[in-house]
């Protein structure tokens, strides 16, 4: 495997408009695997954006986005969408859970798309919710969990799939300060054991879980020292 | 991942899909339940009826041919007196009749004698016929029954009234032997007809032997006919061969009337049907194609953000329309489904209100549930389309 899990190289991305707006600006950075990188900025800094392009879920002006080796540039929507489905798991600040699928249905899900039939799914949403401490809350829906609880199984959600790259934007943002600390909690764990995780917040605390920490601020992004450092 | 298991994966989505909105997922398939239920029933309808008519219109022209013969110029009748007798001998006749319009005088047809107080001319009117319009007529007597070649041989003033003409006349349907008075003339009523195959207008008249109409009134003014009841498949021959049985030297002077003209009528009739059945069936499904199409495209936009989610899980643009397009399918053959089940029973319904034997053509009810599939792939494409297009950093920001 590639040590490096993600290279840009001057990626910018643009939306038309009058005047258009400059979302990135010639972003070079290098992510490592097993890294834990916190993306930090105000609310229109192109955070947000990167995550975007790291999750190859928009496409670069611009520029290059090289994952795990592969250059994304000349790549179709249909090879993104196997890269991703191969490399990356997310974790969003709206939980994006659906409200008619039990705990364990909606971490299946992925697996699906994997290719896993159901007896192979239902075995590996149990151990993802069992990761999360939530095994007994399986065949529970959405509505009846609290918003700690929906996060983790969010978080089950990409971990089932076990993922190389692990994307998380603003994941305690709607969180009470104690769900937030049991989220931040395993997140930190899966890095502990190997998972690259690549967080975005404006929170200074949900940042310091991370090793490194960039800045993003009108579409330029730069990396702030390490802590300690 | 192998086409197949991403064919079951699909599947699998939509049903879950649907099962998870249920009262959206009925009111979808509704439009396709009234659209093939009303195609189907309309089929069901007119084939039913339509097979009920065929029987009808198939009896008529395979039995009966009518030959008409002008007013004769001399003052004789225009057909032979014998012409029952001469058809009985023709090959595929199964019975035959001279018959011709009596034209009375002022005092009509009455029940009592014309000289007592409450008589009164009525608007009955009176036939001539040889004995065998009995047979050809598939007549059924209320009361007693027609005369016979031996009342007509002896010039026997007797009558056979029909069931309407029985009643103007004041007399009940049992009123044979009973006696009624033809321009003043007594007659012995035989019989009165309840009910005919054929020639219904009989219903209304008072049948007399023909030796007895020439003799009081003499030949007609109006012409004669004979009507000849055939056996199957002889319609066409006897249609032929009877103007040369009874008019020799002119054949061609005589009108024939039967087998192809009836046919004619049944053929269009059937396509006045068909039209019918299309007219309806169409205007159903282009609503039913209507509903599914504005229906999901407004699932689409509720679930643009579940969309997101899927392309980010790793879900391709095809796999998301192919689910909305199995989404809308699955509607479609579920409404195609309910609505020829419904239309069976509506049909069934109908056929045993009218005494009729229910016709169903086995094809229409396996073709109708893929009808409603059909209409639904088609109805869900566009908004499939929309769907598949969105971009996940779009959908995943609703």
């Amino acid at each position: 495997m590639n040590s490096r899990a993600y290279e840009l190289i001057d990626v910018c991305r643009t939306y038309p408009g009058t005047p258009p707006v400059h979302a990135l600006r010639s972003v070079s950075l290098v992510i490592d695997h097993g890294d834990y990188v916190a993306i930090m900025g105000k609310s229109g800094s192109g955070k947000s954006t990167l995550l975007n392009m790291l999750g190859l879920l928009d496409v670069p002006t611009s520029g290059n986005v090289v994952v795990n080796g592969t250059n994304c540039a000349s790549l179709t929507d249909a090879q993104r969408t196997d890269l991703r489905r191969q490399y990356i798991g997310f974790i969003f600040q709206s939980f994006h859970l659906m409200e008619y699928r039990s705990a364990a249905q909606n971490v299946a899900l992925g697996l699906k798309y994997r290719g896993y039939g159901p007896s192979a799914r239902a075995r590996l949403a149990l151990d993802a919710l069992g990761q999360v401490g939530l095994t007994d809350k399986s065949h529970v829906l959405p509505s009846r969990l609290s918003g700690g609880e929906r996060q983790r199984v969010a978080i089950a959600r990409a971990l089932a799939v076990s993922p190389k790259l692990l994307l998380c934007d603003e994941p305690t943002g709607n969180l009470d300060s104690d769900s937030a600390n049991a989220v931040l909690c395993l997140i930190d764990e899966v890095n502990e054991k190997g998972l690259t995780v690549i967080i975005v917040t404006h929170d200074d605390e949900v940042a310091a879980h991370a090793r490194r920490r960039l800045h993003a601020s009108d579409g330029t992004v730069t990396e702030l020292p390490r802590a300690g450092a | 991942m192998k086409s197949w298991l991403a064919a079951r994966n699909v599947f699998s989505e939509a049903v879950l899909a649907i099962a998870a909105r249920p009262g959206r997922s009925i009111i979808t398939a509704v439009g396709t339940l009234v659209g093939v239920g009303a195609l189907t029933a309309s089929i069901g309808i007119a084939t039913t009826t339509g097979a009920q008519a065929d029987r009808q219109f198939q009896s008529l022209a395979n039995t009966l041919v009518t030959v008409t013969a002008p007013a004769d110029s001399s003052g004789q009748l225009a057909l032979p007196l014998e012409s029952e007798e001469r058809l009985d001998s023709l090959h595929g006749v199964k019975a035959a009749e001279l018959q011709f319009q009596v034209s009375i005088g002022k005092a009509g047809v009455t029940a009592l004698p014309p000289d007592a107080d409450e008589s009164r001319s009525t608007n009955v009117g009176v036939i001539a016929a040889s004995p065998g319009i009995f047979d050809v007529s598939g007549a059924q007597f209320a009361s007693g029954a027609g005369f016979s070649h031996l009342d007509n041989d002896r010039h026997l003033r007797v009558a056979v009234l029909g069931s309407v003409a029985a009643t103007t006349l004041g007399l009940g349907q049992q009123s044979a032997d009973s006696t009624v008075n033809i321009d003043g003339v007594p007659f012995l009523v035989m019989g009165v007809l309840s009910n005919v195959t054929n020639q219904s207008g009989l219903l209304n008249d008072a049948i007399i032997p023909v030796s007895v109409a020439l003799e009081i009134w003499g030949p007609p003014v109006s012409g004669a006919s004979v009507t000849i009841a055939t056996q199957s498949n002889a319609t066409s021959a006897v249609a032929h061969e009877a103007p040369l049985m009874l008019n020799p030297q002119l054949p061609k002077s005589l009108l024939v009337i039967g087998g192809s003209g009836t046919l004619n009528i049944q053929a269009q009739v059937g396509q006045d049907f068909s039209g019918l059945i299309r007219l309806i069936g169409g205007i159903a499904l282009v609503i039913g194609f209507l509903g599914i199409g504005a229906i999901t495209l407004l699932s689409v936009i509720e679930r643009t953000s579940e969309i997101g989610l899927r392309r980010a899980l790793g879900a391709r643009r095809s796999i998301i329309g192919c689910q909305f397009v199995c989404e809308s399918a699955i509607l479609g053959f579920s409404g195609g489904v309910a609505g020829t089940i419904i239309a069976i029973c509506v049909v069934l319904a109908i056929a045993q209100a009218h005494q009729q034997l229910a016709v169903f053509p086995i094809g229409v009810l396996f073709i109708a549930p893929l009808v409603g599939m059909l209409v639904g792939m088609l109805a869900g494409a566009y908004p499939s389309l929309r769907a598949a297009r969105l971009e996940p950093v779009e959908a995943l920001r609703r």
